[in-house]
């Protein structure tokens, strides 16, 4: 562990806040540095490492910025009611090196049990100073459940790695981590000490559902552009979800709605695809629930058998835009962050380490929410709730002669983006928290074709009791399938693949899902939305005639993250 | 920049031999997230071969392997490699690919089985080109039980050092006497 001299701190920013100016306001990078109380000690990437990442300004890498996670309580704890605060803890903090580069570390140990959820999991937010401003950056670590290590073997730049790869750019990859299917790249942009391989306590849900452990990694930028991004999530290939009218599966297991009588297959449109829309507004928002629902929304009562989705004298609606990556320019766009001043806590932590409070030690030890020290008096509440939310996670794309069977078990993770409120009533999108499907809520749908899987999901506007910062936070999961939509065959031709009838089972599991953007529409933020598949979480698709399965890589089917099933 | 401060964490796939040294070039899949997926044949004939092909394989950098076997690892019911094939690809599978589960051989198909070297290597996901060898196997179900296995292995020399890669791709290939294995049920 070392310690470095704050270098940067721009004097009129500095100056802009004792004026009371919002620092956002202010040139970022002009002027020397001015003088900083908080020194957090640094660190490299250790087993406790809960976030790491780089932070630059204007790409150049920013050593003495400074770090603090906030817990939020997790699980049930987090599911609070409208006009309740919610309890946060400091648990943990750290300065950047001379490369930018940062790692919190947290010991679970040290945690209070509001601030663990069943399997372990943490909510922070993590921020991010220059001494000035702040960016903010949502986030939830889940406990590792994969032991292998990080770090050692010296590499190269190469397939592994990509055409951005060169080493020396802050934020570029340290290590890469191959994900259980062999094929799948994870990047670690913090080195751990001298290289030797330590073994994550943290990870992400989408790295465990990829199959190995990497915590969370972030890039930030200060500058005058400030952005703030996952380095392993990158929004460019986040996907639109346009969904078409309600279907209805052709069967229902698990114990929540009865078997239906199988309704007639979708059929694929005859028309051309419409041309999808250049912006990342995903789909049209669904009727939201009256504001009246409560938390936990109880199931919606099956449809009857026999009765169609639509009425049949109904026109028919045009069929839904074929989901679409998001691209470069959607994902600079979500990448954006908004800066505020910096937070009361940094110094108040900053002072508590003078004063021998809290010790170096303690933080690089990651056992600083044992000294259960609030961020100060500044604490979220939830001013209002957007309860049942409909969010739109799988794409499901089969047909007729090979329905597909979706399985939401107790526990199964899924990731929704957090938004910051900025001028005007908009969001900005400031990372993202993991919320699982609690138990009694587990279900199965059988027999589905062409669909979108739609949940619902409990969102709340936490408003900061000093400044008024308003945070939309996602609270708790509700009904894990509440309907399905129907969805627009992607017509992937990369590979195609032939199952024969009656013969054949095709399963996928340990992976990461595609992340729909706009998956939940909240309001007026559209937020991402991604579940992972593994045990809990699961797509299959069981051909019953002649089935075309195709992929959307080159490479094959095994390696393609959207499959459909058509005929074949 | 020096290229050498990108270091490569142990992955689980990579062999003793080739991982322990980083001159050697190491066989790897092509950039995707597939995850784990897995087959199952519902209706097999004992000792019937069936093929299983589009599974990709490139090296991490300029070089040559030989692929010296291919085996399944923790395999129940006698699941068993009998031949395998290697075929290069310089452009996406398309149709090209073998699929999963021909009822037949390599030689009934037309695969050749003389190729052991693979030298194609694999590109970052945001090129356009890609290049790779597909691994094609012969397997068959030996004995009236039910045969099952999460993935395989292949075993590869690099220049003197032994690798090995594993894709997890689980294939189970049901007899219709057992029905022990959960695929196999009929309620399946």
């Amino acid at each position: 562990m070392r310690a470095y001299p704050r270098r940067w701190a721009p004097v009129a920013a500095a100056a802009a806040l004792a004026a009371g100016v919002p620092a956002a306001a202010v040139p970022a990078g002009g002027g020397p540095a001015a003088a900083d109380d908080v020194v957090f000690p640094t660190s490299e990437m250790t087993g406790l490492s809960a976030v790491s990442g780089v932070v630059t300004r204007d790409g150049a890498a920013l050593p003495g910025a400074d770090v603090l996670a906030v817990a939020y309580p997790a699980g049930d704890a987090l599911d609070v009611p409208e006009g309740r605060a919610v309890g946060t803890l400091v648990a943990g903090a750290a300065s950047t090196d001379r490369l930018g580069r940062f790692s919190v570390n947290i010991d679970p140990a040290a945690l209070p049990a509001p601030y663990a959820g069943e399997r372990g999991q943490l909510n922070l937010e993590v921020a991010i100073s220059d001494g000035a401003r702040e960016v903010r950056w949502m986030t939830t670590a889940v406990r590792s459940s994969h032991a292998r290590p990080i770090g050692g073997t010296p590499a190269r730049c190469g397939a592994a790695v990509g055409r951005s790869c060169d080493p020396g750019d802050p934020g570029d990859p340290v290590y890469v981590v191959s994900g259980a299917g062999g094929s799948e790249r994870l990047v670690v942009v913090v080195p751990t000490a001298e290289g030797r391989p330590v073994v994550p306590v943290w990870s992400t849900a989408s790295s465990e559902a990829a199959g190995v452990s990497v915590p969370r990694q972030l890039r930030v930028d200060l500058g005058a552009d400030p952005t703030a991004a996952d380095a392993n999530d990158d929004p460019a290939a986040w996907v639109s979800a346009p969904a078409g009218e309600e279907v209805t599966p052709e069967g229902e297991a698990g114990g929540r709605t009865p078997p239906g009588t199988p309704s007639p297959p979708p059929s694929r449109p005859s028309s051309a695809p419409p041309e999808p829309t250049s912006t990342p507004s995903g789909p049209t928002p669904a009727p939201s629930r009256p504001a009246s629902t409560p938390s936990r929304p109880t199931p919606a009562p099956s449809r009857p058998a026999s009765t169609p989705s639509r009425p049949l004298s109904a026109p028919s609606p045009p069929p839904p835009a074929p989901s679409r990556p998001f691209g470069a320019a959607a994902a600079r766009e979500i990448g954006r962050a908004l800066v505020t001043p910096r937070a009361p806590a940094f110094p108040a932590i900053a002072a508590a380490l003078k004063d021998g409070a809290v010790t170096a030690a303690q933080i690089s030890a990651g056992r600083l929410a044992a000294a259960r020290r609030s961020p100060g008096p500044c604490i979220p509440r939830v001013v209002k709730r957007h309860d049942g939310r409909e969010e739109t996670y799988m794409g499901v794309y089969a047909w007729s002669g090979a329905l597909a069977t979706v399985t939401q078990a107790n526990g199964a993770d899924h990731t929704l983006s957090t938004g910051a409120a900025r001028a005007g009533g908009r969001w900005s999108s400031n990372g993202s928290l993991t919320l699982t499907v609690r138990a009694g809520d587990s279900h199965t749908a059988s027999r589905v074709a062409d669909a979108w899987a739609i949940g619902t999901v409990n969102y709340g506007v936490l408003a900061n009791g000093c400044d008024g910062r308003r945070n939309l936070v996602p609270l708790s999961l509700g009904d894990p399938i509440k309907r399905f939509a129907r969805a627009y065959h992607p017509s992937l031709k990369a590979q195609c693949i032939t199952l024969y009838g009656h013969s054949s089972v095709w399963d996928k599991d340990q992976a990461r899902n595609v992340v729909i953007g706009g998956g939940v529409s909240v309001a007026g933020f559209t937020a991402s939305a991604q579940s992972g598949y593994d045990v809990r979480s699961k797509l299959s698709f069981r051909p019953t005639k002649l089935t075309r399965l195709c992929g959307n890589r080159g490479a094959g089917v095994r390696l393609s993250s959207i499959v459909e099933a058509h005929k074949g | 920049m020096a290229r050498c401060l990108v270091l490569l964490s142990v992955a689980a796939c990579a062999g003793p031999g080739a991982a322990r040294n980083p001159q050697a070039v190491r066989l790897i899949a092509p950039p995707g997230d597939g995850g784990r997926q897995s087959l199952t044949l519902r209706r097999t004939v004992q000792g019937m071969p069936y093929l299983f092909g589009s599974f990709a394989v490139c090296l991490d950098r300029a070089g040559a392997v030989e692929v010296t076997g291919v085996r399944f690892e923790n395999s129940r019911g006698g699941l068993a490699v009998q031949e395998f094939a290697l075929r290069p690809f310089y452009r996406g599978f398309g149709e090209d690919g073998v699929g999963w589960g021909e009822p037949v051989g390599l030689r009934q198909r037309g695969v050749s089985t003389a190729s052991r070297t693979v030298t194609q290597v694999c590109l970052p996901e945001d090129y356009s080109r890609v290049e790779f060898s597909e691994v094609v196997l012969q397997i068959s179900r030996p004995t009236a039980t039910s045969a099952w296995s999460p993935g395989f292995v292949i075993t590869y020399d690099s220049g003197g050092a032994e690798g090995t890669f594993r894709i997890p791709f689980g294939i189970t290939l049901c007899a219709p006497s057992d029905r022990t294995l959960p695929n196999c049920r009929p309620d399946a």
